[in-house]
């Protein structure tokens, strides 16, 4: 009798610690988004640059919510086709409907994530199926072409510069001649020269300043 | 010619009827686990031989897969200097893939060889008529509480698994990566979903069930004294090998491509 009841407890004991387990898992595993409450609203970009379902989305830098749902539609005001973002957020998330919303890029494989960062008037909250308007992300593509143009502009600046510097390395005008040609500096040189027997002369015979040696008249016999 | 398409056919035929046995198997056991009188201990015997006495073995072999993954996936992520993606990866290859499979087929090797093994002799010793004589089902009798050992066993089993390899990694990678600790924890329960969980419960539960039928089922048609034990034991740990590994790439499949 004992050791029947020995048994159960043992396999009772196994039991219970792989259910503390389990509770263990979902208790850290957060993804409870049925129990959360929070509130969805829509954001209308131009382009989405590869944003996916479930993405973050970060309020100031703090995950408070996900995309919900993509899709896309033609715009007749605009003439436009435009992605409409479904949004969930945390219900304790205040957004004012200011805010900027634009798609950034994350982490080492480029994922994407909604940034929104809020705006100054409080008083007007974004609400449960509002729409707002996103910044449309610039286009890597654009972004490349815009880097192209600049190189070039730059290749061409070098290369005017280079010209430049080659005639001056040759001794070619004015500057060539400045760093390169040696009598400038001879001539200065002679005049420093000049200059210094003559403060030497004046602190020694300060009174020639003063006087000017009178020259005795000739007499003309 | 004609000798190889009869042979390919025979072969065809006797895959055939094995599904047919398994499947035979299966429903009169699930008919008579619901015939009283119900035998408690019986099923607490297995479940003790099954789930506890394997956890040893497959808590080393758990935590041993959680230190080669983190290692391994360091080769590749120290590249990218990415280290912290480890835990991600550790942590869903367990979860999802590892956990459940490796403890199947530890479980399938020691416990389904086991039962086999014990049913065969029990066969060919005429013990097995015997019950039936006595008016005893050996189905009830013998069937019953491994099935629901193995089928109840190898969840818990596996969430032990999942928790030791996860925590094998964690050691590889705080102690020995530099990655902080709390780093660690917060990207491995931050990458898993409650999903990922949940699909590899469902699949032990079903290898549970294969591990159950196919020993059961080779035990009870063992012919041929010790040398037919033998066999029997051998086909029997193989078969549930490779139908676990083709219910996992089905269950993966699925759960990939209907349920993403």
């Amino acid at each position: 009798m004992i050791k029947k009841s020995r048994l159960e407890l043992a396999v009772g004991i196994f039991i219970i610690t792989g259910l503390a387990i389990l509770v263990l898992f979902v208790f850290f595993i957060r993804d409870f988004q049925i129990i959360k409450r929070g509130y969805k609203f829509n954001v209308v970009f131009g382009f989405a640059n590869g944003l996916k379902i479930g993405a973050p989305a970060r309020l100031a830098g703090v995950d408070v919510g996900e995309v919900k749902s993509l899709d896309i539609f033609y715009d007749p005001d605009s003439q436009k086709t435009k992605v409409r973002i479904k949004i969930w957020v945390n219900e304790d998330a205040q957004i004012p409907a200011d805010s900027r919303v634009w798609i950034n890029t994350l982490g080492l494989l480029g994922e994407k994530y909604l940034e929104v960062i809020p705006g100054e008037n409080y008083s007007v909250l974004v609400k449960e199926n509002d729409t707002m308007l996103g910044q449309d992300p610039v286009a890597m593509e654009e972004i490349t072409e815009e880097t192209k143009k600049l190189v070039l502009k730059i290749e061409d600046a070098v290369t005017g510069l280079n010209e430049v510097l080659s005639q001056v390395k040759t001794g070619m005008g004015t500057l060539g001649k400045l760093v390169y040609d040696e009598t400038i500096y001879q001539n200065v040189e002679g005049v420093t020269k000049d200059l210094k027997a003559l403060t030497e002369d004046l602190k020694s015979h300060p009174w020639k300043l003063l006087f000017k040696p009178k020259e005795k008249p000739v007499r003309q016999k | 010619m004609i000798n190889l398409i009869r042979g390919v056919g025979a072969k065809i035929v006797y895959y055939i009827d094995y599904v047919g046995a398994i499947g035979k198997l299966f429903f009169r056991t699930l008919y008579w686990m619901c015939i009283p009188p119900f035998k408690r201990e019986r099923i607490f015997l297995q479940a003790r031989v099954i789930g506890i006495d394997s956890l040893p073995i497959v808590s080393l072999v758990a935590f041993f897969i959680g230190v080669i993954l983190a290692l391994q996936t360091a080769y590749q992520m120290q590249k990218l200097s990415s280290e912290i993606y480890i835990a991600n990866i550790v942590a869903l290859s367990i979860v999802r893939e590892l956990g459940p499979v490796i403890t199947s087929l530890i479980v399938a090797g020691r416990c389904g060889a086991a039962v086999t093994a014990e049913l065969g002799t029990m066969k060919v010793t005429e013990q097995i008529d015997a019950l039936e004589t006595m008016a005893t089902s050996p189905v009830k009798y013998l069937v019953v509480p491994r099935f629901l050992a193995f089928t109840f066993m190898l969840p818990v089993l596996t969430l032990y698994a999942n928790i030791i390899g996860i925590l094998g990694g964690y050691l590889i990678c705080v102690y020995r990566l530099g990655i902080r600790s709390n780093m660690y924890l917060n990207m491995t329960f931050d990458s898993l979903k409650i999903k990922d969980l949940a699909t590899g419960l469902i699949k032990t539960l079903v290898f549970g069930i294969l591990i159950a039928m196919v020993g059961c089922l080779e035990g009870m048609r063992t012919e041929g004294g010790a040398e037919g034990v033998g066999k029997a034991t051998t086909i029997s740990v193989v078969t549930s090998f490779i139908l676990i590994i083709a219910a996992d790439c089905v269950f993966t499949a699925i759960f990939y491509f209907i349920f993403p």
